[in-house]
Protein backbone atom coordinates (compact mmCIF):
# COMPACT_ATOMS: atom_id res chain seq x y z
CA UNK A 1 0.00 0.00 0.00
CA UNK A 2 1.06 3.18 -0.48
CA UNK A 3 2.06 5.09 1.94
CA UNK A 4 0.56 8.72 3.03
CA UNK A 5 2.47 12.00 2.62
CA UNK A 6 3.01 12.10 6.55
CA UNK A 7 4.38 8.72 6.32
CA UNK A 8 6.46 9.04 3.87
CA UNK A 9 7.75 12.03 4.13
CA UNK A 10 7.30 15.38 6.62
CA UNK A 11 7.35 14.87 10.34
CA UNK A 12 9.16 11.30 9.82
CA UNK A 13 12.00 10.78 11.30
CA UNK A 14 15.07 11.29 9.42
CA UNK A 15 15.80 8.20 8.04
CA UNK A 16 18.50 7.07 4.70
CA UNK A 17 16.76 5.25 1.80
CA UNK A 18 13.45 5.07 4.65
CA UNK A 19 11.87 3.01 1.92
CA UNK A 20 14.86 0.45 1.24
CA UNK A 21 15.47 0.55 5.31
CA UNK A 22 11.63 -0.74 5.74
CA UNK A 23 12.90 -4.09 4.07
CA UNK A 24 15.04 -4.86 6.67
CA UNK A 25 12.60 -3.62 9.71
CA UNK A 26 10.23 -5.01 11.91
CA UNK A 27 8.11 -8.23 11.72
CA UNK A 28 8.87 -10.46 8.34
CA UNK A 29 6.15 -10.17 7.13
CA UNK A 30 6.39 -6.28 7.21
CA UNK A 31 9.62 -6.64 5.48
CA UNK A 32 7.93 -8.82 3.02
CA UNK A 33 5.27 -6.66 2.05
CA UNK A 34 7.85 -3.29 1.93
CA UNK A 35 10.34 -5.41 0.08
CA UNK A 36 7.24 -6.04 -1.76
CA UNK A 37 6.65 -2.40 -2.37
CA UNK A 38 9.71 -1.80 -3.49
CA UNK A 39 9.82 -3.98 -6.58
CA UNK A 40 6.73 -3.07 -7.42
CA UNK A 41 7.77 0.40 -7.60
CA UNK A 42 10.89 0.18 -9.80
CA UNK A 43 11.10 -2.85 -11.22
CA UNK A 44 9.34 -1.53 -14.11
CA UNK A 45 12.71 0.70 -14.90
CA UNK A 46 14.65 -2.63 -14.93
CA UNK A 47 12.20 -3.55 -17.61
CA UNK A 48 12.11 -0.32 -19.40
CA UNK A 49 16.40 0.42 -18.90
CA UNK A 50 16.69 -3.18 -20.64
CA UNK A 51 13.92 -3.11 -23.10
CA UNK A 52 16.16 0.22 -25.05
CA UNK A 53 19.37 -2.45 -25.08
CA UNK A 54 19.66 -4.13 -28.44
CA UNK A 55 19.49 -8.02 -28.62
CA UNK A 56 17.18 -9.05 -25.84
CA UNK A 57 14.50 -10.45 -26.31
CA UNK A 58 11.53 -10.30 -24.03
CA UNK A 59 11.65 -13.35 -22.26
CA UNK A 60 15.93 -12.82 -22.02
CA UNK A 61 15.18 -9.79 -20.50
CA UNK A 62 12.43 -11.37 -17.91
CA UNK A 63 15.07 -13.72 -16.98
CA UNK A 64 17.61 -11.27 -16.02
CA UNK A 65 15.05 -9.02 -13.79
CA UNK A 66 14.18 -11.59 -11.89
CA UNK A 67 17.74 -13.50 -11.63
CA UNK A 68 18.85 -9.62 -10.49
CA UNK A 69 16.07 -10.12 -7.79
CA UNK A 70 16.39 -13.43 -6.84
CA UNK A 71 20.19 -13.89 -6.99
CA UNK A 72 21.08 -10.24 -6.19
CA UNK A 73 18.36 -8.63 -4.05
CA UNK A 74 16.89 -11.78 -2.29
CA UNK A 75 20.36 -14.09 -1.65
CA UNK A 76 22.89 -11.94 -1.49
CA UNK A 77 21.14 -8.94 0.38
CA UNK A 78 22.76 -6.10 -1.31
CA UNK A 79 20.45 -3.88 -0.25
CA UNK A 80 21.35 -4.00 3.42
CA UNK A 81 24.86 -4.38 2.72
CA UNK A 82 24.53 -1.43 0.66
CA UNK A 83 26.03 2.40 2.71
CA UNK A 84 22.98 4.16 2.74
CA UNK A 85 24.58 7.30 4.04
CA UNK A 86 26.49 8.30 0.57
CA UNK A 87 24.94 8.52 -2.53
CA UNK A 88 21.29 8.30 -4.51
CA UNK A 89 19.17 4.83 -4.33
CA UNK A 90 18.67 5.08 -7.85
CA UNK A 91 22.54 5.57 -8.56
CA UNK A 92 23.12 2.24 -6.58
CA UNK A 93 20.33 0.45 -8.17
CA UNK A 94 21.74 0.88 -11.47
CA UNK A 95 25.31 0.37 -10.68
CA UNK A 96 24.16 -3.42 -8.89
CA UNK A 97 21.74 -3.89 -12.20
CA UNK A 98 24.47 -3.03 -15.04
CA UNK A 99 27.45 -5.32 -12.68
CA UNK A 100 24.79 -8.30 -12.95
CA UNK A 101 24.03 -7.64 -16.35
CA UNK A 102 27.34 -7.58 -17.85
CA UNK A 103 28.31 -10.73 -15.50
CA UNK A 104 24.88 -12.43 -16.63
CA UNK A 105 26.27 -11.98 -20.34
CA UNK A 106 30.15 -12.60 -19.78
CA UNK A 107 28.83 -15.89 -18.05
CA UNK A 108 26.63 -16.86 -21.29
CA UNK A 109 29.09 -15.51 -23.84
CA UNK A 110 31.97 -18.22 -21.91
CA UNK A 111 28.83 -20.52 -22.10
CA UNK A 112 28.75 -20.64 -25.35
CA UNK A 113 32.65 -21.02 -25.54
CA UNK A 114 33.14 -17.89 -27.71
CA UNK A 115 36.75 -17.00 -28.77
CA UNK A 116 37.69 -14.36 -26.95
CA UNK A 117 36.68 -10.76 -28.12
CA UNK A 118 33.61 -12.96 -29.89
CA UNK A 119 29.94 -11.03 -30.30
CA UNK A 120 29.61 -7.97 -29.41
CA UNK A 121 27.75 -8.05 -25.77
CA UNK A 122 24.92 -5.94 -25.94
CA UNK A 123 26.02 -3.54 -22.83
CA UNK A 124 29.68 -2.52 -24.19
CA UNK A 125 32.05 -3.95 -26.78
CA UNK A 126 30.46 -1.94 -29.23
CA UNK A 127 31.64 0.55 -31.02
CA UNK A 128 30.99 3.78 -29.42
CA UNK A 129 30.17 2.06 -25.84
CA UNK A 130 30.76 4.86 -23.85
CA UNK A 131 28.39 7.05 -25.73
CA UNK A 132 26.27 4.58 -25.72
CA UNK A 133 26.38 3.74 -22.07
CA UNK A 134 25.53 7.04 -21.23
CA UNK A 135 22.55 7.76 -23.55
CA UNK A 136 21.44 3.97 -21.79
CA UNK A 137 22.67 6.03 -18.38
CA UNK A 138 20.72 9.02 -19.19
CA UNK A 139 17.30 7.09 -20.48
CA UNK A 140 17.62 5.12 -16.87
CA UNK A 141 17.66 8.42 -15.02
CA UNK A 142 14.60 9.54 -17.30
CA UNK A 143 12.62 6.40 -16.67
CA UNK A 144 13.49 6.74 -12.81
CA UNK A 145 12.22 10.28 -12.69
CA UNK A 146 8.93 9.00 -14.61
CA UNK A 147 8.30 6.48 -12.38
CA UNK A 148 8.79 8.74 -9.21
CA UNK A 149 5.96 11.02 -11.07
CA UNK A 150 3.85 8.03 -11.77
CA UNK A 151 4.34 7.34 -7.98
CA UNK A 152 3.43 10.51 -7.32
CA UNK A 153 0.00 10.37 -9.59
CA UNK A 154 -0.90 7.74 -8.00
CA UNK A 155 -0.06 9.27 -4.43
CA UNK A 156 -2.88 11.96 -5.76
CA UNK A 157 -5.21 9.32 -6.93
CA UNK A 158 -5.43 7.14 -3.65
CA UNK A 159 -5.33 10.41 -1.66
CA UNK A 160 -8.75 12.18 -3.55
CA UNK A 161 -10.16 8.78 -3.29
CA UNK A 162 -9.56 7.75 0.34
CA UNK A 163 -11.08 11.54 0.67
CA UNK A 164 -13.93 12.04 -1.92
CA UNK A 165 -12.27 14.84 -3.54
CA UNK A 166 -13.40 13.24 -7.09
CA UNK A 167 -13.73 17.04 -8.57
CA UNK A 168 -9.84 17.50 -7.30
CA UNK A 169 -8.55 14.28 -9.23
CA UNK A 170 -10.70 14.84 -12.04
CA UNK A 171 -9.38 18.74 -13.14
CA UNK A 172 -6.01 17.51 -12.08
CA UNK A 173 -6.72 14.77 -14.91
CA UNK A 174 -8.15 16.88 -17.75
CA UNK A 175 -6.47 20.13 -17.02
CA UNK A 176 -2.58 18.99 -15.96
CA UNK A 177 -2.20 15.34 -16.60
CA UNK A 178 -3.98 14.96 -20.01
CA UNK A 179 -2.48 17.80 -21.68
CA UNK A 180 1.24 17.43 -20.54
CA UNK A 181 1.18 13.51 -20.92
CA UNK A 182 -0.99 13.04 -23.84
CA UNK A 183 -1.14 16.03 -25.77
CA UNK A 184 -4.63 16.73 -24.70
CA UNK A 185 -6.28 19.97 -25.25
CA UNK A 186 -7.30 20.99 -21.31
CA UNK A 187 -10.69 21.06 -21.19
CA UNK A 188 -12.58 24.01 -20.89
CA UNK A 189 -13.15 25.78 -16.72
CA UNK A 190 -16.21 26.54 -18.30
CA UNK A 191 -17.15 22.76 -19.11
CA UNK A 192 -15.23 21.77 -15.68
CA UNK A 193 -17.57 23.43 -14.04
CA UNK A 194 -20.76 21.94 -15.87
CA UNK A 195 -19.60 18.62 -15.20
CA UNK A 196 -18.76 18.56 -11.47
CA UNK A 197 -21.17 21.06 -11.03
CA UNK A 198 -19.24 23.69 -9.52
CA UNK A 199 -20.21 27.41 -8.58
CA UNK A 200 -17.63 29.13 -10.97
CA UNK A 201 -14.55 28.65 -13.41
CA UNK A 202 -12.67 30.42 -10.62
CA UNK A 203 -13.39 27.36 -8.26
CA UNK A 204 -12.27 24.92 -10.84
CA UNK A 205 -9.33 27.11 -10.99
CA UNK A 206 -8.92 26.87 -7.38
CA UNK A 207 -9.12 23.36 -7.25
CA UNK A 208 -6.54 22.81 -9.87
CA UNK A 209 -4.03 24.75 -7.18
CA UNK A 210 -5.01 22.41 -4.75
CA UNK A 211 -4.37 19.32 -6.75
CA UNK A 212 -1.50 20.71 -7.59
CA UNK A 213 -0.20 21.37 -4.19
CA UNK A 214 -1.19 17.43 -3.49
CA UNK A 215 0.92 16.42 -6.23
CA UNK A 216 4.15 18.21 -5.09
CA UNK A 217 3.48 17.21 -1.56
CA UNK A 218 3.67 13.04 -3.06
CA UNK A 219 6.24 13.73 -5.61
CA UNK A 220 8.42 15.35 -3.09
CA UNK A 221 7.37 12.51 -0.18
CA UNK A 222 8.13 9.72 -2.61
CA UNK A 223 11.72 11.46 -3.68
CA UNK A 224 12.63 11.84 0.38
CA UNK A 225 12.83 8.08 0.03
CA UNK A 226 15.46 7.58 -1.94
CA UNK A 227 18.07 9.90 -0.79
CA UNK A 228 20.37 9.86 2.33
CA UNK A 229 18.49 12.54 3.90
CA UNK A 230 14.87 14.05 3.29
CA UNK A 231 16.53 17.38 3.47
CA UNK A 232 18.34 16.54 -0.58
CA UNK A 233 15.09 15.66 -1.83
CA UNK A 234 14.44 19.46 -3.47
CA UNK A 235 18.00 18.73 -5.05
CA UNK A 236 17.42 15.09 -5.93
CA UNK A 237 14.48 16.27 -8.21
CA UNK A 238 16.23 19.03 -9.40
CA UNK A 239 18.86 16.63 -10.61
CA UNK A 240 16.60 14.54 -11.68
CA UNK A 241 14.91 17.30 -14.00
CA UNK A 242 18.35 17.61 -15.09
CA UNK A 243 18.17 14.49 -17.16
CA UNK A 244 14.69 14.99 -18.95
CA UNK B 1 -6.57 8.01 -19.04
CA UNK B 2 -7.66 4.82 -17.68
CA UNK B 3 -4.12 4.00 -15.99
CA UNK B 4 -1.96 7.23 -15.44
CA UNK B 5 0.96 4.98 -14.22
CA UNK B 6 1.34 2.79 -17.14
CA UNK B 7 1.44 5.12 -19.41
CA UNK B 8 3.86 8.10 -17.51
CA UNK B 9 6.96 5.57 -18.34
CA UNK B 10 6.55 6.21 -21.82
CA UNK B 11 5.86 9.46 -21.96
CA UNK B 12 8.38 11.51 -23.62
CA UNK B 13 10.76 13.68 -21.29
CA UNK B 14 9.52 16.72 -22.23
CA UNK B 15 6.47 15.52 -20.96
CA UNK B 16 7.19 14.75 -17.67
CA UNK B 17 9.09 18.13 -17.96
CA UNK B 18 5.87 20.42 -18.71
CA UNK B 19 3.92 18.71 -16.19
CA UNK B 20 6.46 19.34 -13.19
CA UNK B 21 7.16 22.46 -14.33
CA UNK B 22 3.59 23.63 -14.49
CA UNK B 23 2.80 21.71 -11.39
CA UNK B 24 5.61 23.54 -8.90
CA UNK B 25 3.79 26.79 -10.86
CA UNK B 26 0.98 28.17 -8.56
CA UNK B 27 0.17 30.69 -11.11
CA UNK B 28 -3.20 30.36 -12.83
CA UNK B 29 -2.91 30.11 -16.74
CA UNK B 30 -5.68 31.15 -18.19
CA UNK B 31 -6.47 30.39 -21.88
CA UNK B 32 -8.59 32.69 -23.68
CA UNK B 33 -11.24 30.27 -23.09
CA UNK B 34 -10.78 30.35 -19.40
CA UNK B 35 -11.18 33.23 -19.44
CA UNK B 36 -14.59 33.82 -21.60
CA UNK B 37 -15.83 31.21 -19.21
CA UNK B 38 -14.54 33.64 -16.23
CA UNK B 39 -16.39 36.71 -17.50
CA UNK B 40 -19.33 35.14 -18.39
CA UNK B 41 -19.73 33.91 -15.18
CA UNK B 42 -18.95 36.95 -13.41
CA UNK B 43 -21.12 38.96 -15.76
CA UNK B 44 -23.93 36.98 -14.03
CA UNK B 45 -22.83 36.66 -10.61
CA UNK B 46 -25.14 38.42 -8.03
CA UNK B 47 -24.15 41.70 -6.99
CA UNK B 48 -25.20 41.45 -3.68
CA UNK B 49 -22.24 38.05 -3.35
CA UNK B 50 -19.95 40.38 -4.55
CA UNK B 51 -20.14 43.78 -3.91
CA UNK B 52 -22.08 42.80 -0.56
CA UNK B 53 -18.96 41.13 0.73
CA UNK B 54 -16.66 44.15 0.20
CA UNK B 55 -17.83 45.31 3.51
CA UNK B 56 -20.77 44.50 5.89
CA UNK B 57 -21.87 47.71 5.78
CA UNK B 58 -22.47 47.56 1.99
CA UNK B 59 -23.88 44.74 1.64
CA UNK B 60 -27.82 45.59 2.96
CA UNK B 61 -26.53 49.48 1.14
CA UNK B 62 -26.48 47.18 -2.24
CA UNK B 63 -29.00 45.30 -1.83
CA UNK B 64 -31.10 48.70 -1.59
CA UNK B 65 -29.49 50.18 -4.47
CA UNK B 66 -30.14 47.05 -6.57
CA UNK B 67 -33.95 46.72 -5.89
CA UNK B 68 -34.82 50.35 -6.04
CA UNK B 69 -36.84 51.71 -8.20
CA UNK B 70 -37.79 48.42 -9.45
CA UNK B 71 -34.29 48.08 -11.23
CA UNK B 72 -33.85 44.57 -10.35
CA UNK B 73 -30.27 44.80 -10.82
CA UNK B 74 -29.52 40.63 -10.24
CA UNK B 75 -26.02 40.83 -11.83
CA UNK B 76 -23.06 42.82 -13.08
CA UNK B 77 -24.45 42.26 -16.55
CA UNK B 78 -27.89 43.87 -15.16
CA UNK B 79 -25.94 46.49 -13.96
CA UNK B 80 -23.15 47.51 -16.72
CA UNK B 81 -26.14 46.76 -19.87
CA UNK B 82 -28.64 49.61 -17.91
CA UNK B 83 -30.17 52.51 -19.58
CA UNK B 84 -29.68 54.42 -16.33
CA UNK B 85 -27.90 52.43 -13.88
CA UNK B 86 -27.21 53.49 -9.97
CA UNK B 87 -24.35 55.82 -9.76
CA UNK B 88 -23.43 54.27 -6.18
CA UNK B 89 -23.44 50.78 -7.80
CA UNK B 90 -21.04 51.52 -10.19
CA UNK B 91 -18.42 53.04 -7.93
CA UNK B 92 -19.21 49.94 -5.55
CA UNK B 93 -18.66 47.70 -8.81
CA UNK B 94 -15.42 49.87 -9.83
CA UNK B 95 -13.96 49.13 -5.68
CA UNK B 96 -15.02 45.74 -6.27
CA UNK B 97 -12.83 45.38 -9.65
CA UNK B 98 -10.27 47.29 -7.85
CA UNK B 99 -9.35 45.34 -5.18
CA UNK B 100 -9.38 41.90 -6.95
CA UNK B 101 -6.50 43.67 -9.57
CA UNK B 102 -4.80 44.64 -6.44
CA UNK B 103 -5.01 41.24 -4.36
CA UNK B 104 -2.76 38.18 -4.98
CA UNK B 105 -5.01 35.92 -3.98
CA UNK B 106 -8.18 37.59 -6.38
CA UNK B 107 -10.45 34.48 -6.98
CA UNK B 108 -10.95 36.34 -10.40
CA UNK B 109 -8.07 36.63 -13.02
CA UNK B 110 -6.79 39.82 -13.45
CA UNK B 111 -7.71 40.73 -17.05
CA UNK B 112 -11.07 39.66 -16.10
CA UNK B 113 -10.85 42.23 -12.97
CA UNK B 114 -9.81 44.87 -15.03
CA UNK B 115 -12.28 44.65 -17.68
CA UNK B 116 -15.02 45.44 -15.29
CA UNK B 117 -13.06 48.15 -14.01
CA UNK B 118 -13.23 50.08 -17.47
CA UNK B 119 -16.74 49.29 -17.94
CA UNK B 120 -17.69 50.10 -14.69
CA UNK B 121 -16.11 53.56 -15.35
CA UNK B 122 -17.73 53.71 -18.84
CA UNK B 123 -21.29 52.51 -17.99
CA UNK B 124 -21.26 55.80 -15.46
CA UNK B 125 -19.82 57.91 -18.61
CA UNK B 126 -22.39 56.94 -20.90
CA UNK B 127 -25.16 55.97 -18.52
CA UNK B 128 -24.94 58.69 -15.46
CA UNK B 129 -22.81 61.28 -17.48
CA UNK B 130 -20.34 61.07 -14.39
CA UNK B 131 -16.63 60.56 -14.20
CA UNK B 132 -15.72 58.14 -11.42
CA UNK B 133 -11.83 57.59 -12.01
CA UNK B 134 -9.78 59.93 -11.61
CA UNK B 135 -8.08 59.30 -15.29
CA UNK B 136 -7.51 61.88 -17.53
CA UNK B 137 -9.22 61.07 -20.69
CA UNK B 138 -5.98 60.21 -22.73
CA UNK B 139 -5.58 57.05 -20.77
CA UNK B 140 -9.36 56.15 -19.67
CA UNK B 141 -9.25 55.71 -23.58
CA UNK B 142 -6.39 53.23 -23.93
CA UNK B 143 -7.56 51.78 -20.81
CA UNK B 144 -11.17 51.42 -22.79
CA UNK B 145 -9.34 49.94 -26.12
CA UNK B 146 -7.03 47.94 -24.20
CA UNK B 147 -10.73 46.09 -22.53
CA UNK B 148 -12.42 46.08 -26.08
CA UNK B 149 -9.70 44.24 -27.74
CA UNK B 150 -9.71 41.50 -25.47
CA UNK B 151 -10.86 38.69 -27.85
CA UNK B 152 -12.77 36.56 -24.93
CA UNK B 153 -15.17 39.35 -24.49
CA UNK B 154 -18.63 39.44 -24.66
CA UNK B 155 -20.43 41.51 -27.02
CA UNK B 156 -22.71 43.02 -24.67
CA UNK B 157 -19.52 44.54 -22.53
CA UNK B 158 -18.06 45.24 -25.52
CA UNK B 159 -20.75 47.53 -26.21
CA UNK B 160 -20.86 49.40 -22.72
CA UNK B 161 -16.85 50.24 -23.12
CA UNK B 162 -17.54 51.58 -26.89
CA UNK B 163 -20.30 53.75 -25.19
CA UNK B 164 -18.00 54.92 -22.32
CA UNK B 165 -15.05 55.57 -25.07
CA UNK B 166 -17.70 57.92 -27.60
CA UNK B 167 -19.23 59.92 -24.52
CA UNK B 168 -15.42 60.51 -23.88
CA UNK B 169 -15.51 62.09 -27.88
CA UNK B 170 -13.14 59.28 -29.22
CA UNK B 171 -14.28 57.07 -31.98
CA UNK B 172 -15.82 53.92 -30.71
CA UNK B 173 -13.49 51.22 -32.44
CA UNK B 174 -10.54 49.88 -31.30
CA UNK B 175 -7.42 51.35 -33.46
Amino acid sequence: MMPTANQAGAGAQPTRWSLVARVHEGSDEARMEALGELLQRYLPVLHWYLGRHPGLDAHRREDLVQGFVASKILEQSILERADRSRGRFRTFLLNAFQNYIRDEVRRASAARRTPPGGPPLPLEDADGAAEDHNSLDRQFHQAWISQVVAMAVKGVEEECNRNDRADVWTIFQRRLLEPMLEGARPVPYGDLVKALKLDSPSQAANLLITAKRMFSRHLHAVVSETVSDPAQADAELEELKKCL
Amino acid sequence: MNDPQHSILDTPPAGIRSLLDDAAAEDRLWSPNDLQDVFAHQWSAPLALDLGGLDDAFASRVEMLASSKHLLLRSFGDLLTHDRPPLPLLKLAKEFAKRCLNSPHSVIPHDVARVLYFASIAAALSGCQRRISTLDDERLAAGLRWAMAREWLAPEARDVLRSGLEALGFNGEVS
